[in-house]
């Protein structure tokens, strides 16, 4: 089977701002593949084209082998992609558990009925106990997300992007604004997902890039420059000295 | 779905109890209050559950009156005109919200505006239905056993329907679809994000309000007989909406509440100035200034005041019942003591 | 043939009269984030203003100068003691003048009763001028006149002067120029007040040629809404397009298809709306 993602020759420009140039790249089943580069490389509008938020000027997206480059991002989670925003993007004024009722619906063909309360449905109750309990915010679960800390939202980010069942995750800048604590606790969760969810993840923290990924992607200036495992990634000259000022790495 | 049914039937008790205590111009006044309150609660679903603050809701009510108005000519089945009447509005909502769901905010309050005053003008302009005199019909509900021509009759008729249209409205909010309306109008773009058509679950519930508001407007004639273009006019639109803040935004029963207040203190004031509509208009800038929740709130918020008094007496009690038994036993500590 | 002009002198004529309307409530919705279904009522008020005045007797322009200020204090009244204070939510602005309409209608409806009025047109401009075998009236041709009057100097005011370059870079982006130091109060106040303004002198200038009567506001409220749905909110230029759209669309309507004239300028604003759901020069996305 090919890559369960693939990009090709992908452009997005804003007026006269060429903001993503050629960029190429792939990303297999059960991947954790990290996406680095300086603020301003385009990394999010990378991932808004990849999600359907944004639309490409050029170019094609693949998710199994189809191309979805101009499907509205609705019909892509159907397909099985999920995503994280890099500011929290939740429903305030709801509940932390109607925030995950919602996420468990979206992939749910019952989201039409408007008959059968909502929360009659077992699967949705089970799903919503499962995940809560496993990323540990059960107890909060009837907290409104404004009464949360900004890492706890943090986490009910995620926590809504794994609610629909995906096979690809997009998390954007999944452990800023965190404590220390909470991104060795979010290190340690993402190394439980199970394998048959791939993840894309744009990330700036290196420590957490490198105990996760099996492959990085380096973007600069909306150059997809290099591809590759971590230990080819840190080696190389010539993104040490344009991404990491040299030496950074070797540490 | 217990509350919601144990919320229906109790709903459904105070419908049936009215006419039982009621004086005859009461139970007149809450036939009005009935139909203006399934308007009212079909608007609160769009604008407390939707974020579609419409102008446009008075169309569909009057829709719903003309279609009985203009059909009553050639049949007198209620169960061909209520059903013209609803089939007619879901399709006139369906068609004019896809439309103004092209547009957000502003955009769509004018849009919908739009469409109200271009069938206030359409109606009164037109000679067929007599044009801005109104026309007045004869039409009695039969629905199989009997013309319902009494004033209770046709009070616990339109009790039918309001009942009806509450239990509807509260399966709605409950069911997966409602709960996607309210997420969409929290926050929409996530939505989206989250794999949901906004539009497609914008336009239900706007439809369905629809056809509800076109319900109340056919009933209307049942209570009326007569139709003008004034059902039409934005201030049509905008008593519903003062019913839906008065009442209390975002909650089901809250709008229903609001017709009621509102019914009742019109006729109140109407029947010793003519000067309702200057009234009208101060109480909706004292609403928005006061920035106070509606009724619903106020009673919900002395509901729990009563029950947080209640728990503290109760927890009182338990004290004394304790310092009681305390004094007993000094006394009886005293008393052996002394032996 | 005669026919046909002079019906486009009405056509336009009521279409500058829109777009005093409309280039107002534009510019406050474009600036403020402020939907003032209001508006119309400055319109009607101001008419009525001017027909007490010049029925008692007063000059027509006296009486428009007046009507206009009485018409700005009022505005300047509401600005600051309600408009101001609702300016977060949508929902609080539209029942906050949807309460207006109401207060200030039936006012109007006590003081000038309900029968149709009009106001006189003024002696110097009660002739009409021969073309061929075609009468133009004078006053039709001086409001014709006095619209496009505006709408260059609303040009001009908004490219050469330094206030409407700051208007419309507030247009754009709002969080911009408060950042740049400019005081947003007096701005917006600024704004209201001129807007008032204009639908007053539209009220006042439309009085001959429109009349007053109860619910009038509605009338000219929803038609200078779909101008501004047709024209894009935010932008003059839209504004004067669109009202002559309207405006032509209407008279020519009523000639034509007189029961539908008003569906007719509502496909209107549907059809531009589906090829262009900002308008035809919007620069405002909601």
């Amino acid at each position: 089977m090919n890559a369960l993602l693939k990009v090709s020759d992908l452009n997005k420009s804003f007026k006269a701002l060429h903001v993503l140039k050629n960029v190429n790249m792939e990303v297999e089943n059960g991947e954790r593949h990290v996406i680095i580069g300086p603020n301003g490389a385009g990394k999010t509008t990378l991932f808004n084209c990849i999600y359907g938020t944004l639309t490409p000027t050029s170019g094609m997206v693949y998710f199994k082998d189809k191309p979805i480059h101009d499907e509205e991002s609705y019909k892509r989670v159907k397909k099985g992609m999920s995503r994280t925003f890099q500011k929290n993007n939740l429903f305030e004024d709801l509940t932390v558990e109607e925030n995950v009722h919602l996420a468990i619906l979206g992939n749910k063909d019952y989201k039409f009925n408007p008959l059968k309360p909502l929360l009659q449905y077992k699967d949705v109750n089970e799903k919503k106990v499962e995940v809560l309990e496993e990323w540990g915010m059960y107890a909060r679960r009837k907290w409104l997300v404004n009464q949360l800390s900004y890492g706890e939202q943090r986490l009910l980010e995620i926590i809504l992007a794994l609610s629909s069942n995906p096979t690809l995750v997009l998390l954007d800048e999944p452990t800023s604004g965190m404590s220390p604590s909470e991104t060795s606790q979010f290190t340690n969760f993402i190394k439980k997902i199970p394998r048959d969810i791939t993840l894309l993840i744009i990330e700036h923290d290196m420590e957490v890039v490198f105990s996760i990924a099996d492959k990085i992607t380096v973007l600069h200036h909306g150059e997809a420059l290099l591809s590759g495992d971590p230990e080819s990634v840190r080696g190389e000259q010539m993104i040490q000295e344009i991404y990491f000022g040299g030496g950074a790495l070797s540490k | 779905m217990k509350r919601i049914i144990l919320s229906t039937i109790g709903l459904m008790a105070a419908v049936l109890f009215i006419p039982v205590v009621a004086s005859p111009y009461v139970i007149y006044l809450s036939t009005e209050v009935l139909i203006m309150a399934i308007f009212a609660m079909s608007l609160g679903l769009i604008m407390g559950f939707g974020g579609m603050p419409s102008l446009g809701h008075s169309a569909l009510f009057g829709l719903g009156a003309y279609t009985v108005v203009a059909l009553s000519q050639y049949v007198s089945n209620v169960y061909v005109l209520l059903g013209a009447a609803l089939i007619l509005t879901l399709i006139f909502s369906l068609i004019t919200g896809f439309i103004a769901m092209r547009n957000t905010g502003i955009f769509f309050l004018m849009v919908t505006l739009a469409f109200t005053q271009v069938l206030y003008l359409i109606s009164s302009g037109m000679n067929l239905w007599g044009g801005a005199d109104g026309m007045s019909t004869m039409v009695r509900a039969n629905f199989g056993f009997g013309n319902i021509a009494s004033s209770t009759g046709l009070f616990y008729m339109i009790g039918v329907f309001f009942v009806l249209s509450y239990f509807l409205l509260k399966v709605y909010t409950s069911s997966p679809m409602g709960k996607i309306l309210k997420g969409v109008m929290e926050n929409e773009s996530r939505m989206t994000a989250l794999g949901f058509n906004p539009k497609i679950f914008k336009t239900a519930a706007y439809t369905l309000a629809g056809g509800m508001a076109g319900i109340a407007g056919a009933l209307y004639i049942y209570k009326n007989q007569f139709v003008s273009p004034e059902l039409f006019s934005v201030h049509t639109a905008a008593e519903a909406m003062i019913m839906v803040f008065i009442g209390g935004y975002g909650t089901i029963f809250g709008p229903a509440l609001g017709a009621g207040a509102f019914v009742f203190i019109e006729n109140y004031v109407s029947s010793f100035t003519d000067r309702w509509s200057l009234i009208l208009g101060l109480i909706f800038i004292a609403i928005v200034m006061l920035k106070r929740g509606g009724i619903i709130h106020l009673l919900s918020l002395a509901w729990n005041s009563i029950v947080r008094m209640r728990k503290k007496m109760f927890s009182e009690r338990k004290r004394n019942v304790v310092e009681v038994k305390e004094e007993e036993e000094m006394v009886n500590e005293r008393i052996t003591k002394s032996q | 043939m005669s026919f046909v002009l002079t019906n486009l002198l009405s056509g336009l004529t009521y279409g500058m009269l829109l777009f005093l309307m409309a280039a107002g409530l534009s510019i406050i919705y474009g600036l403020m984030r402020i939907i003032n279904l209001a508006h119309g009522s400055f319109f009607i008020l101001a008419s009525y203003v001017a027909y007490t005045f010049i029925r008692s007797g007063m000059n027509f322009w006296i009486g428009l100068v007046l009507a206009v200020i009485v018409i700005v204090l009022l505005a300047f009244v509401i600005e600051k003691f309600l408009i101001s204070k609702v300016q977060s939510s949508e929902t609080d602005q539209v029942l906050l003048t949807l309460g207006l309409i109401f207060v200030l209608g039936d006012l109007s409806l006590w003081i000038w009763g309900g029968d149709f009025l009009s106001v006189p047109v003024p002696g110097i401009l009660n002739f009409s001028i021969e073309v061929g075998e075609i009468y133009f009236p004078a006053y039709r041709l001086f409001v014709l006149f006095v619209g496009i009057l505006f709408a260059v100097l609303l040009w001009y005011f908004e490219n050469k002067t330094k206030i409407g370059m700051v208007v419309r870079a507030g247009v754009d982006d709002m969080k911009m120029v408060s950042a740049l130091g400019f005081n947003i109060k007096l701005m917006f106040t600024g704004v209201f007040l001129f807007g008032a303004g204009l639908a007053a002198i539209g009220g006042v200038l439309g009085g001959p040629i429109l009349g007053m009567y109860p619910t009038m506001e509605y009338e000219i409220l929803v038609n200078s809404l779909i101008v501004v749905i047709i024209g894009g909110l935010g932008s003059w230029k839209g504004a004067f397009i669109g009202a002559i759209l309207v405006g032509l669309v209407d008279v020519f309507g009523k000639l034509y298809v007189p029961t539908f004239s008003m569906a007719l300028i509502f496909v209107l604003m549907v059809v531009i709306l589906m090829f262009k759901p900002t308008g035809l020069f919007g620069r405002v996305e909601t």
